[in-house]
């Protein structure tokens, strides 16, 4: 998990950079430029403020990526390079930094953007369908394949088992036998009738 | 055999064709508008070519008209006309309009205003946040605030002339 981060923040640096150095000096003053005063939210903060910038960072990272950018859309705030995501980015550190909790964050963005900016539906609501979904299909999947366990075990005895004697192996050939002699006879006189030929036995 | 199977057949037919029926039914990209009828976030933004300040505050009791826009966005040069000739009018009956640059160089803003005219001052938001506090997602977004400071209207994308004209009347 943590491999997977510090790769999604490379790869979303790399982009940024990418990003601004093919607009040079086109890229607006956003976030960059030296930042007025914080603006707290309505309510105090729940935390108090992170010892240092590395902890505000990863804080930072934590709820970004969970968050979705509303510019790009496919991509979290963490990962994405557009201007806008990186403006929210630069208001959640703002945040972080004087001690808002990720829920406090997130409550902030979905009154402004709706439940659609988490990435994560909250387990509420009309979002109950996709966290039941999967333990339904995990269910009908163990069923199915326990109902076709169970049909295999009681099928077993007819079509392997007991293993057959040379006996029965002569016994089983037999209806196979019974039926070219008994159901086959008519078919073979009336073939070798329409050859000109006569049955075995049946004299001209 | 046959009923175990159309039964079954249903069981994951059915709530696919739901599924599929709602999704198919609404616009992927659409945002759902949160800020009506929510109080207008407070902001006091320096105003382009201007170094002086506007704030929401003190436009206390006066309807206003906020309209985020860019120099590199094509709608935003599409709508941009109509709300310079639909100003003047309104603006004389006490409505305030504002202008917020969006992800955008000053000097770019000015030349888009040269280019498609000017009726109204624009607020600079080099860092963003005004935009974030309003729950903007891209340009044009505009917002139509009463005098009592409530966002009675949001547009995404290039206002509807009608349902802006509608909205102000009622205000006013």
């Amino acid at each position: 998990m943590k491999t997977v981060l510090a790769l999604a923040l490379l790869a979303g640096a790399a982009l940024a950079e990418d990003v601004s150095s093919a607009s040079t000096g086109a890229s607006p003053a956003a976030a960059s430029a030296a930042d007025p005063a914080p603006q707290p939210l309505d309510e105090p903060p729940l935390l108090p403020p992170p010892a240092s910038d590395a902890e505000t960072d990863a804080t930072t990272a934590v709820v970004s990526d969970g968050l979705r950018c509303p510019v790009c859309q496919g991509l979290s705030v963490n990962d994405s390079p557009a201007d806008g995501a990186r403006a929210m980015k630069a208001r959640i550190r703002e945040l972080v930094a004087m001690g808002y909790s990720q829920e406090q964050i997130e409550d902030y963005f979905v009154a402004r953007y709706g439940t659609w900016v988490l990435l994560a539906p909250p387990a509420e609501r009309q979002h109950w369908a996709v966290y039941l979904a999967p333990v339904v299909f995990l269910g009908g999947g163990l069923a199915v394949i326990g109902w076709s366990y169970r049909n295999r075990r009681t099928a077993a005895p007819v079509a392997g088992a007991p293993a057959p004697t040379p006996a029965d192996e002569g016994r089983a050939a037999a209806p196979a036998d019974e039926l070219e002699d008994d159901d086959l006879e008519p078919y073979r006189r009336r073939i070798l009738a329409e050859l000109g030929l006569s049955a075995p036995g049946e004299g001209r | 055999m046959n009923w175990r199977v159309l039964i079954i057949g249903a069981l994951i037919v059915i709530p696919l064709v739901v599924v599929l029926a709602l999704g198919f039914g609404r616009d992927p990209r659409a945002l759902p508008n949160m800020m009506e009828g929510q109080p207008a976030p407070a902001f006091a933004q320096e105003v382009m070519d201007q170094g002086t300040q506007i704030a929401l505050a003190d436009l206390r009791g006066r309807p206003v008209v906020l309209n985020f826009y860019a120099s590199w966005c094509v709608p935003c040069a599409q709508e941009h006309p109509w709300l310079v000739k639909t100003a003047p009018g309104y603006q004389q009956r006490g409505v305030v309009f504002l202008g917020v640059l969006y992800q955008d160089e000053p000097a770019k803003g000015k030349g888009f205003l040269r280019r498609y005219g000017e009726a109204y001052p624009t607020l600079l938001d080099p860092t963003g946040r005004m935009a974030i506090d309003y729950g903007v997602a891209g340009v044009p977004e505009t917002y139509i605030i009463d005098g009592q400071g409530t966002i009675v209207k949001k547009f995404t994308g290039p206002v509807v002339p009608d349902e802006f004209v509608a909205t102000l009347e009622a205000l006013l």
